[in-house]
Order: C-alpha cells, then sequence, then structure tokens
C-alpha cells in the first residue's frame, strides 16, 4: 500500500511538469504583438469551433509570432467584437480577472500623495502628477491597463470598442447600469461632454492639447450607450491614450455647472469625501461601483507630506500604509525595514517613468554640427550618470524603457551592444574624438557663461554636473552650468535660450508616444533643442498613422535605432527605477508599471489579521 | 499717545506698500512664471511647441501678466483696497485671503505656544545662569543654549522624527485637527514642534537674559538694594529682572512675529498647513497673488509687533514717553 501510495506520489511533480509544459505552449510564451479579432455568435445550446492558425516568421535573431484565432460560440444572442490589443497580451479577456477568493476584505489605506500639491480637482486642465493621484480612485476612463497584465487594454467604461474600415474612427459600446457618485445615470452624453470640453478651441491645458486636441477631431453620440471618437488622422494612439488615467470620464452636468474644480463626482470605486488642503484627501468605498465586488477598501487616505522624515515616521508608527510617489532613497528603505523588520514591509521595484535626457540646443553652435552631437553622443557614459544620479537602480541608455514599453523597446541586451551605450567605451571614444577632431574641435572647447543650464534641485544639479564632467574627461568639453529654478528654466529652455540642458521627463501613458511626442518628435513640446531630421520625421508620422500593430511596432524600433546610429536632440541616459514600500497588511498590491498606474486602489484591501 | 499711535498706524499703509512693491519687481525681473510652469513645466505636460508658444501666450494675457507692471500693481493695489488679494494660481479658483485665511489660524497656534514655552523656560534659565555665574550651573546653562544656538531645528526635527520613529515607534499625527475640534490630536500634533521650535527660539533668549541680568546685577541700585537687607528673590526679580527686560520682551516679540510669518521648514517637517508652507508653495509656482498676499500680511504684522513693544516700553519703563 506505502508503495502504492508512493506510485501515486510520484506521478504529482510528472503532472505539474506537464501542465507547466502546457501552460507555456498554450500562453505562457513571451508576448508578441498581434491583433486578436474574435467573431462570437451566440446561440443555445452551447457548440464551439475553434480554428487556430500560427504563423511563424524567423528574422535573424527573434521569432515573430502571429496568431489569428477565430472562435465561435453559438449562444441566444449574434453579436460581433473585435478587441485590438495595443500592446498585445497572451490572452485578451477584455475584462478585469476574478477577485481572489477568501479575503478578509474592507479597512483604511492610507498613502503620501506627489510633492506638488494639486491645484484643484479638474484633473483635465490641473498639470501635476498629484491631480492624478487626487482624481484617479473617483473617476474611470473608456479603458484600462488591465491591473493582472498590464501589457493589455481592456474596458473600463467601454465594453467593446471597434476601429473603422479607414482606422479613422473608433465606436465605444459603453457598459449599462453605471451611475455617477451623486446618482446620475452614465450616458454617451457624459463621455462627449467630457472630451468635447477638451474640443473646445477656448478651453487649454497641456493635457487637453496633447491628449485630445492633437489626435480627436470630433466626438459623435450615436445612442446613449454608442458613441464614436472621430480622429485627426488614422491611427492607434488613440487607444493607449484612452487607456490613460488622464482621459477619464466626467459627468455632463458638473462641467455644465463648470464645478469640476471642486468637485469630484465619477464613477470610480470611491467616491471623493473631503479635501484638506496641504494635508489629506480623504475617500471612501463607493457601494455601488460597477465593478463587481469592488472596491475592497473601505477608505482611502491621501497624505500631503513631503519630508522623508516624516513619511518614515508615519510608516513606523502606523499611520500609513504605504509609501507610492517621491519614492524613498536606499537609506530610507533600510531605515524602515530596520525599524520594522524586512517582513512587515516588503520594497517593490517599479519603473518610475522618467526619462533622464542631456539635450543639445541644435540651433546654437556648435550643436548645429552634427558631428558635434554625434561625438557627445558617443563619449557620453550612461552607466556612470546611472550609477552617479540614481545608485544604480534604473536602465542605461535605453531610448524606451522595456519595464514600461514591454516588446515595443529594444530589449536591454541589444541597447547594451548599441553606440554610445556599450561598454567598455574605447571604441565609441575613438570615433567621438574623430568626429571632434573632423568638426574642428580636435582640442575641445569651452561654452560661453550661461550656455549650460540646470535646475537648482538635487536631481536637477546632477542631471547637468554628471554629463558635463564625463565630456570635460573624455573630449575636453567644458562650460560653467547655471542653476536656476523650475519657472526661470522653462522661460529659458522654451525660448531656446540655452546650450545645453539636462532634463528628466515623466510619461503619462504607456504608448512610445509618450516619449517621443514629448521630447523628440519635430513639434515635441519638450524638443526644446529644436532637433530635427527628415528620415525620423517621416518615420516619426508614419507610426502616428500607422492602423497595424505589427507595423507601428516595427517603426517604433526603427525610431529607436534612428536615436542610436544617427542622430538625436535628446541623448537618452537613464530611466530610473525605484520601489515602492508597502507594509504587510496591505494585501492584493503589486506594481502596476510607472507611477501613473498606482492609483485606483479598488483592487487593494487591508488585513492587519487581527 | 493717541496721536503718537495715528502716526504710527498711517505709516503702515506706505511702508507695507513699498515692501510689496519692491517684492512685486524682484519676482517680476526673473524670468518664468506660473504660466511657464502649466506649459511646459508639468509631469508629460506641454503639447506641441508652436502652439504651446500660443497657448503660454493666451494664457499671459488671460492672467493678465501682459499688461504693464505698473499697471498691474496699481490694480492689485485697487483689488486690495476693496479687500481683495487677488486669486491664487496654485489653488485655482480661491481667493487668495481665503487661502491665506485658512493658514492663519494654524501658524498662530504655532507661534503663540512656541513663545509661551519659549518665555517659560529660557528666561528663568538666563536668570538662574547669571545669579549663578561662573558654576557648574551656569556652564551646563551655556551648553544647552549653545547647543539651542548652534544647531538648526529642521535637523533637530528630523533627528526628533527618526528616533521616536524607531525607538517608541510612534510620530506626531499626520492630519489635521484644530485645538477646539479635536484638543487631544492637536496637542499631540503640536508638542514636538512646539518643544523645537521653543528651544531653537529660547536659546539666544536665555543667553541675552543672562547678558543683560549680570550686567544689571552689578549696578549700583542693586547693591544697594542688598545692602537694605532686601532679599535676594526681591533683588533679582523686582529689581534687576524688571530693569533687564525691555531688550528680553523685544526679542520675544520679534521672535513671535518671525514665528507668525511662517516657521517654514517646521510646518513643512510637522505636516502643519500654515503660512511657511504655503510661503514656499507660492514662491515655488511664482504665485504672485500669494506671495503679495503674505508679504504685505508679514509687513503688517511686523509693523504691529513694533509698535506694540515701543507702546510696551512706555509701561515697562515710565521715563519713556511718546509724543
Amino acid at each position: 500500500m506505502a508503495v502504492h501510495r508512493r506510485g501515486l506520489m510520484s506521478l504529482i511533480p510528472l503532472s505539474l511538469i506537464l501542465a507547466l509544459v502546457g501552460v507555456v505552449a498554450c500562453g505562457g510564451a513571451a508576448p508578441a504583438p498581434q491583433i486578436v479579432e474574435k467573431e462570437v455568435v451566440r446561440e443555445v445550446p452551447v457548440e464551439r469551433v475553434v480554428e487556430k492558425e500560427v504563423i511563424r516568421e524567423v528574422p535573424v535573431e527573434k521569432i515573430v509570432e502571429k496568431e489569428v484565432i477565430k472562435e465561435v460560440e453559438v449562444e441566444k444572442e449574434v453579436v460581433i467584437e473585435k478587441i485590438v490589443v495595443a500592446t498585445p497580451a497572451p490572452v485578451a479577456t477584455g475584462k478585469l480577472a476574478p477577485l481572489p477568493a477568501g479575503g478578509k476584505y474592507g479597512g483604511e489605506l492610507v498613502r503620501n500623495m506627489n510633492p506638488g500639491e494639486p491645484r484643484d480637482l479638474d484633473f483635465q486642465s490641473c498639470g501635476p502628477g498629484s491631480c492624478l493621484i487626487a482624481a484617479a480612485p473617483v473617476y474611470n476612463g473608456l479603458l484600462r491597463i488591465n491591473p493582472e497584465n498590464t501589457n493589455e487594454i481592456i474596458g473600463d467604461l467601454a465594453s467593446t470598442w471597434e476601429p473603422s474600415d479607414d482606422g479613422l474612427s473608433f465606436t465605444f459600446r459603453l457598459r449599462d447600469g453605471i451611475s455617477f457618485h451623486d446618482g446620475t445615470p452614465f450616458t454617451a452624453a457624459d463621455v462627449k461632454a467630457t472630451f468635447d470640453r477638451g474640443l473646445d478651441p477656448d478651453f487649454h491645458s497641456t493635457r487637453v492639447e496633447r491628449h485630445i486636441k492633437k489626435l480627436i477631431k470630433q466626438v459623435d453620440l450615436i445612442d446613449d450607450r454608442t458613441v464614436k471618437f472621430v480622429q485627426t488622422s488614422p491611427g492607434l494612439l488613440l487607444i493607449p491614450t484612452l487607456a490613460s488615467n488622464w482621459m477619464m470620464v466626467v459627468p455632463k452636468h458638473v462641467l455644465e455647472e463648470e464645478a469640476l474644480g471642486e468637485k469630484a463626482v465619477g464613477t470610480g470605486a470611491f467616491k471623493f469625501v473631503k479635501w484638506d488642503r496641504d494635508v489629506e484627501l480623504v475617500y471612501e468605498r463607493n457601494p455601488d461601483y460597477f465593478e463587481e465586488g469592488l472596491p475592497l477598501l473601505d477608505k482611502v487616505r491621501i497624505l500631503q507630506i513631503n519630508d522623508r522624515a516624516t513619511i518614515i515616521g508615519a510608516l513606523v508608527s502606523d499611520q500609513m500604509n504605504m509609501w507610492l510617489a517621491a519614492p524613498p532613497r536606499p537609506t530610507d528603505i533600510e531605515k524602515v525595514q530596520q525599524q520594522m523588520g524586512a517582513d512587515k514591509v516588503t520594497a517593490i521595484p517599479y519603473p518610475v517613468g522618467v526619462n533622464q535626457t542631456f539635450i543639445f540646443n541644435t540651433k546654437r553652435p556648435p550643436f548645429d554640427d552634427i558631428r558635434v552631437r554625434r561625438a557627445v553622443f558617443l563619449a557620453l557614459d550612461r552607466q556612470d550618470y546611472l550609477d552617479k544620479v540614481w545608485r544604480g537602480q534604473g536602465v542605461a541608455g535605453a531610448v524606451l524603457d522595456p519595464a514600461i514599453y514591454g516588446d515595443v523597446a529594444i530589449p536591454l541586451e541589444e541597447v547594451n551592444q548599441m553606440p554610445g551605450v556599450r561598454q567598455p567605451k574605447d571604441e565609441d571614444l575613438a570615433e567621438a574624438k574623430r568626429l571632434m577632431a573632423e568638426a574642428g574641435f580636435p582640442d575641445g572647447f569651452k561654452l560661453e557663461d550661461n550656455e549650460c543650464l540646470g535646475q537648482n534641485t538635487a536631481q536637477g544639479r546632477l542631471y547637468m554636473e554628471v554629463p558635463i564632467a564625463q565630456l570635460r574627461t573624455a573630449l575636453n568639453i567644458d562650460c560653467d552650468i547655471v542653476l536656476q529654478d523650475r519657472p526661470s528654466v522653462f522661460a529659458r529652455v522654451a525660448e531656446g535660450d540655452f546650450t545645453l540642458y539636462g532634463h528628466g521627463s515623466g510619461v503619462q501613458f504607456k504608448d512610445p508616444d509618450s516619449i517621443f511626442g514629448l521630447i523628440i518628435a519635430p513639434n515635441a513640446g519638450r524638443n526644446w533643442g529644436r532637433w530635427e531630421h527628415p528620415e525620423f520625421t517621416k518615420l516619426y508620422d508614419e507610426q502616428l498613422n500607422a492602423t497595424d500593430l505589427e507595423q507601428r511596432r516595427d517603426l517604433h524600433l526603427q525610431m529607436q535605432k534612428f536615436v542610436y546610429e544617427v542622430d538625436t536632440g535628446h541623448v537618452p541616459m537613464t530611466w530610473n527605477h525605484a520601489v515602492n514600500l508597502v507594509r504587510s497588511e496591505v494585501k492584493g498590491w503589486h506594481s502596476l508599471g510607472p507611477w501613473f498606474e498606482h492609483n485606483r486602489m479598488d483592487r487593494v484591501w487591508i488585513d492587519k489579521g487581527n | 499717545m493717541y496721536s503718537y499711535l495715528v502716526k504710527r498706524g498711517l505709516l503702515f499703509v506706505p511702508t507695507a506698500l513699498l515692501a510689496v512693491f519692491i517684492v512685486f519687481l524682484i519676482m517680476k525681473a526673473a524670468p518664468g512664471d506660473i504660466v511657464t510652469i502649466m506649459v511646459y513645466g508639468e509631469e508629460g505636460g506641454a503639447g506641441p511647441l508652436e502652439e504651446s508658444k500660443a497657448l503660454e501666450a493666451k494664457l499671459r494675457e488671460e492672467m493678465g501678466f501682459n499688461r504693464p507692471l505698473v499697471v498691474q500693481f496699481f490694480d492689485w493695489v485697487k483689488q486690495l483696497a476693496q479687500g481683495d488679494l487677488g486669486e491664487s494660481f496654485t489653488q485655482r479658483g480661491r481667493k487668495a485671503i481665503t487661502v491665506i485665511g485658512e493658514r492663519f489660524p494654524r501658524t498662530v497656534e504655532l507661534a503663540v505656544l512656541t513663545i509661551i514655552l519659549t518665555f517659560l523656560w529660557s528666561i528663568p534659565l538666563g536668570v538662574l545662569a547669571a545669579t549663578k555665574a561662573d558654576t557648574n550651573v551656569d556652564r551646563a546653562i551655556q551648553i544647552f543654549s549653545v547647543a539651542g544656538l548652534s544647531v538648526p531645528n529642521f535637523w533637530i526635527a528630523t533627528l526628533a522624527l527618526i528616533f521616536l520613529a524607531q525607538l517608541l515607534g510612534w510620530s506626531p499625527p499626520v492630519g489635521w485637527s484644530g485645538p477646539l475640534e479635536d484638543p487631544a490630536t492637536n496637542f499631540k500634533k503640536m508638542l514636538i514642534p512646539v518643544l523645537i521650535l521653543a528651544y531653537s527660539q529660547g536659546a539666544p533668549l536665555l543667553r541675552l537674559t543672562r547678558a543683560q541680568m549680570m550686567e544689571v546685577l552689578r549696578e549700583d541700585y542693586v547693591r544697594t538694594a542688598r545692602a537694605k537687607g532686601m532679599s535676594e528673590r526681591s533683588v533679582v526679580y523686582r529689581h534687576a529682572l524688571r530693569n533687564s527686560v525691555i531688550p528680553i520682551f523685544t526679542m520675544l516679540a520679534w521672535d513671535l512675529g518671525r514665528l507668525v510669518n511662517g516657521a517654514v521648514l517646521i510646518e513643512v517637517i510637522f505636516v502643519i498647513p500654515g503660512l511657511g508652507s504655503l510661503f514656499v508653495q507660492a514662491i515655488a509656482n511664482r504665485d504672485f497673488a500669494l506671495i503679495q498676499g503674505l508679504v504685505l500680511i508679514n509687513v503688517l504684522i511686523m509693523l504691529g509687533i513694533n509698535l506694540i513693544v515701543d507702546v510696551v516700553y512706555g509701561y515697562l519703563d515710565p521715563r519713556i514717553r511718546y509724543t
């Protein structure tokens, strides 16, 4: 009998291995770019026909796997669904995954806010990241990033969405039975009113200019539950943009009252309770939230604490559960873990979503000469910069951080072989010196006073001091750095009144356009160095108008390679990574990528184990 | 006395306006303003460059920044005459006077509690040090006071927070509750910042008290009082301290003025939403309405405190007369 049981026991690992092989074969493979078209015909009784066609293309060293799955279910009703996946996922369900079973849900979660206080609650016109943190628990968008699979976009207020044949418009079907916190039913008119406000020529904000006016031509009301977005040109950028937390839907009546700045009335998981300026924002559970069983918390408090010692004190003394924004330094983490015990607080790494770049003014000599730009590009040591500025925490030299952009970004192994990034730097330095000599600067040069600009913050200073020190050693390029406060710096760079400048730009959504369209593209708002290259512009415009995901991804890869191999006005130095400190009573929380995805809190709960 | 008060009161207005005008010119002379932050400086922000330029121009026009500086200032003075300090940019849609009014009582509470505690510890210790000059008691008090003078209060605050958290697992409450709303929480919130501020404010006051007292204790009339057989307690407190009190009182009043204008770092560290932290935000964002409002209030407070000090001199020293 014992022998027999042992025999059965020996089958368990075998079964596990087989199951694992099955999982890998069916869906565990690395995500590849894909368009999933789902035609669903439902009648009763259920029958299912599944056709699966797998096409594999093997280029030089990579496998691009395309899957076309046609799935037919026969049920009572007949509907047709198409799910366009902006960044591919193994399984595109289009819905939130079920809740973990058996949790002791509830509790009050207390977290911290970004250093800058929100100007008001109108996230459409309020710029600082703190505005988003304040608004995210209250509102929903049409789409959202799947918290269980951050490479997938799923429906939020929208149940389905479909592109037109010409790729110029998307039609969204909205979920039924959703109400705003004040009891007003949510309809397509609210969606139209939200985006019409952004399209109003007299309404201005950076959010609107960049995310709404640039992409959307008009929003048409089809019926009470259907709305059509007509784009300014065909393309796929609208989908990841609408999945951004900045694109949340507000009630039409609140907009008409012009009360969005003071009232936060959404459809979201939490109702806004109060805002004690410079102290805290308080939210309570929305019992009528349309996602079944959510949210899991009873209450959320977001504290406006800026001082690190105060945050540590609050975390250790059980006044705060999570340190999310303004990330802790390694020494902070050590202090908290020493005090609380490593088992009571967990450091969860995440990509911050801020790209540090070294910027040339390409309209000023000598950086109007591509050879000088290229020499500097090759000479800069990104790894040294990462070590000195971010204590080695992050990614050196990537144009796009793979931890944020997934397989649209060049993999790090490849990035590390790219010109300018590769180590050791001997080859790049020799080429940089040759280019400098060819450009007429064999002995380097010193820039005039006031040409090298930096922000007078701890990080702003390092963004300039580290690269200038590298250039001084490598190419004998020198300058005296002028440090000024934010408003002065922005006034100067907007006017092109600088020659070299180091800056960190935060991205707001997970599409490559969040960085290309922000700093590199010819008319990008932060293309302060006025860099332009016809070939890059062509690639940029093509990707904007691409209606095929695979083609768009290919263009994004080409754009990244262009930066490494040809020219750029922004030298990508680093994408810094940080950690969130999370106390052990916080359950259900995991990193969703960059900070702007961390703010809904709808699937988190507190369990103190009492 | 009344004509003196009226004359001093009338001087308040031009003095305050001149101070605000100087600050206004300095702020305007620096490049950039809230519009540059809104258009170029926000996370992930900035629309296409050309549109950003247009937006910048439009916002600047809407906010009235295109008008000549003198016109901007006198428009603000006109508003001020109607009791309006203008609209805050960083707290959009809110009047600067409302924002300042919300913060003011919190800072006043911090300042008044600090001054009371400062008075209670520093003056008696200063007197004790003077009467026990060159003894071990004096030396111990001097070490204590020199430490308070030398160590920045924000550093003591940071250390206090870390040690309290590490040793006791305690830190002051992070939220805010007013003294009438929730006295117990308010007490816990204010305890450590008031102790730290009182220590750093009291140290120079202690040294001043000691120096003044030592000087007065050597005066002939003190010797005479002792010769007349008065008790040492009476000599020290009724004769010596009374004659030392004018500079001590002046310093205490100035401390109160400075504290009411905001203990910037302590407010930030202990999350006390008062005028100090508001000033920091306003300057960082070039919120002219708030800055001008805060400068105006600061100047008025300091002028008011100066006037009170001058009036009190007359009571403390009957030889002082104002005409």
